[in-house]
């Protein structure tokens, strides 16, 4: 029986074993308090510094649209938002006639007295 | 949620000419079709089926997003300053840090192992797409899930309002099945299970599956075990 060294799949094993008990570390580590709190504490300057950058963008970008006699942000916002309410509106009424229509047909009220608006009594028993 | 989702089911009976019909939601759209299923139990919900709800956030010791989400450790508000809406990336790199090694290299190195199989690289391929085609949350429904699910859990203290109505699990009446995936470390099964105490459904059900958040829902071992129990327990509650 010829001797096979399969040093490719030793490696193999190797690496996956390597893998897995650095795996199981990294799991404690991100599932830890101080890793949260840690993450918490280095994300907050750059977080406060965005907000910042965002509100000053923002801000420019009103002042370029209004100059250049563009919409603004929420302007268009506003549009989308009308846009939005009268497609429900739209799709109510769509579905209301088409309820409409597929109810069965009422029988016909009785077609007495018409032109005065007055309505027809039913007849009691005895009179008439 | 209750503008766009009673006109959707409206269109789905109209379209279909059933009167009832069956919602299946996976992780957060399992929320969402709990909390219609609540809110709206007239509305024709026949079945629910929920895949790895989360919707029980008591034990913060076994749910890693608890900790990361803590009020002491997160500040959702100066998040949502800094970028206006969450950022999908931000979601997306949040989930994979519970599995940091396994999600950023193990990953890769499967697909080096098996770069001469078509189908697994094809494979690989489809889910990392899907994995990383997310969109930004809105920052009041983010805020909402993190205020008002992860760190107060009011849906299991029956403390949730949306749009002022409260939300009820009682209410819920629709068959339900709820199907737990054992290996998930994103919603661990302790987020799941408690719903079917305290929903009003008569028929419950809770079936759990092997797999993780995602490998309970796609791949090989879904079709042959997920799948096939999900529809077993829908034909045998399905009118049409």
């Amino acid at each position: 029986m010829p001797f096979a060294f399969d040093l490719m799949g030793k490696l193999r094993k190797a690496r996956d074993q390597g893998m897995e008990s650095w795996a199981k570390t990294a799991i404690q580590l991100t599932s830890s308090e101080p890793y949260a709190r840690a993450n918490y504490l280095l994300s907050q300057p750059w977080l406060i510094a965005a907000g910042i950058f965002r509100k000053s963008r923002e801000k420019a970008m009103s002042q370029v649209l209004a100059q250049l006699n563009m919409p603004s942000r929420e302007e268009v916002l506003g549009l989308s938002q009308r846009l939005t309410h009268i497609e429900m509106v739209l799709d109510d009424l769509g579905a209301a006639i088409e309820a409409a229509r597929s109810a069965p047909a009422e029988p016909e009220a009785p077609r007495a007295a018409q032109g005065n608006g007055a309505r027809v009594r039913p007849l009691a028993a005895g009179e008439g | 949620m209750l503008e766009y989702l009673p006109r959707a089911l409206r269109k789905v009976k109209a379209v279909s000419g059933s009167s009832s019909f069956t919602v299946l939601g996976w992780c957060i759209g399992a929320i969402l079709s709990t909390l219609y299923a609540a809110l709206r139990p007239d509305d024709g919900i026949e079945n629910l089926i929920l895949l790895t709800a989360p919707l029980d956030f008591a034990n913060k010791e076994a749910i890693k997003l608890s900790r990361m989400t803590a009020e002491r450790n997160f500040d959702v508000d100066r998040m949502l300053d800094a970028h206006g809406n969450m950022p999908a990336e931000l979601l997306d790199y949040g989930a994979k840090m519970l599995k940091p090694v396994e999600n950023f290299i193990g990953s890769y190195v499967r697909l080096f192992d098996n770069l001469h199989d078509p189908k697994v690289v094809d494979s690989w391929h489809a889910m990392n797409t899907w994995v990383s085609d997310g969109i930004p949350m809105a920052a009041r429904t983010y805020r909402q899930l993190v205020v008002e699910f992860y760190r107060e859990n009011r849906l299991m203290n029956g403390t949730l309002s949306l749009r002022g109505e409260k939300v009820d699990l009682g209410r819920l009446r629709a068959n339900l099945l709820d199907v737990i995936a054992e290996d998930d470390h994103i919603t661990p099964p302790c987020q799941s299970e408690t719903v079917v105490e305290k929903v009003g459904s008569a028929d419950k059900t809770l079936l759990r599956v092997p797999g993780g958040h995602i490998g309970m829902m796609v791949g090989g071992a879904a079709a042959r075990s997920t799948w096939p129990k999900i529809e077993g327990w829908l034909s045998a509650r399905s009118k049409g």
